[in-house]
């Protein structure tokens, strides 16, 4: 007897090639939201600081990993953590490299264009970086 | 070359100021929009989501390089920018790429510390160590730059309006 294939994660599967989960799909409900709080958290103190140099660092706080890791570690363990930690250290390095760049390219561009082209920047750089040292 | 930025919102002369290293202004919370915190969570759900995603179809390694996305920064740059113009805003990007190593302090430190740490602890030892490397990078720096440009005491000042 042919094992029955329920029709809508047959078509996740073939889609996504992931697991068409309830779990899965709360967890990532969960961490939409705590990325979102521990985003607008970390937003609310950069205003405050002066000056603007110092408070570019929370531009770059972890606050999307912080949120992260909390609902990864407690739903799926260490092991989970450690892999995403290091994924971490290359998006970090491509982020510095975003930046260095963003510095050039405000002035120039400025912010909205500018913005668009870190986040490209960032792509290509993790991507080049998961292919030399994370796959 | 730093350009003039014609379209910044006028300031008051701050030229006999010595210009901060840190500080606070608590007075411009209340400033902050509903709009603006909206667009900051919209942005750090949405990157929450895609990482989550990410590590779901192309392994946890290429998620937790999403933990590191520019998250918060394209919706800072364009907000500073259109209230206190380009030049702050160029000074936000710039804290963000020494933020950026705390970043990778981090990963390093979450890598290291859940081997050996209990989960709680090992996550604030990650962000302590992003702390402590942002700050310190940050701090050094101003130091180096304010030393260059021949600062008394470490009080850099602003240059003059145009």
């Amino acid at each position: 007897m042919r094992p029955q294939i329920n029709p809508s994660r047959a078509w996740s599967r073939r889609l996504w090639g992931i697991r068409g989960d309830v779990k899965e799909v709360l967890t990532l409900g969960v961490k939409a939201v705590d990325g979102g709080l521990f985003v607008v958290a970390f937003a609310v103190v950069a205003e405050v600081l002066i000056p603007k140099r110092f408070a570019g660092l929370f531009s770059a706080a972890p606050s999307v990993a912080l949120a992260n890791l909390l609902v990864v570690l407690i739903v799926k363990g260490r092991h989970h953590g450690v892999e995403n930690g290091l994924g971490m250290v290359v998006g970090g390095l491509a982020m510095a490299g975003a930046c260095l760049a963003g510095m050039y390219l405000v002035p120039h561009l400025r912010a909205r264009r500018a913005s668009a082209a870190i986040c490209v920047i960032w792509l290509a750089v993790t991507e080049a970086g998961y292919l030399v040292a994370l796959r | 070359m730093i350009r003039a930025d014609a379209r910044a919102p006028a300031r008051p002369d701050q030229s006999a100021q010595p210009e901060r290293l840190v500080g606070a202004q608590p007075g411009k919370l209340g400033k902050m929009r509903p709009q603006e915190l909206a667009l900051r969570f919209a942005f750090g759900a949405s990157i929450s989501v895609v990482a989550g995603l990410v590590s779901l179809a192309w392994g946890r390694r290429a998620g937790g390089m999403f933990l590191a996305f520019p998250a918060i920064l394209p919706a800072t740059l364009t907000l500073i920018e259109k209230k206190e113009g380009t030049d702050d805003a160029r000074h936000d990007v710039a804290g963000a790429f020494l933020g950026a190593f705390g970043l990778v302090a981090f990963g390093a430190v979450t890598v290291w510390a859940l081997h050996r740490m209990a989960v709680g602890v090992a996550l604030a030892a990650a962000a302590a160590s992003w702390a402590v490397v942002a700050s310190g990078l940050y701090l050094l720096t101003e130091w180096a730059r304010r030393w260059l440009s021949g600062g008394e005491g470490g009080g850099a000042r602003r240059p003059a309006p145009d």
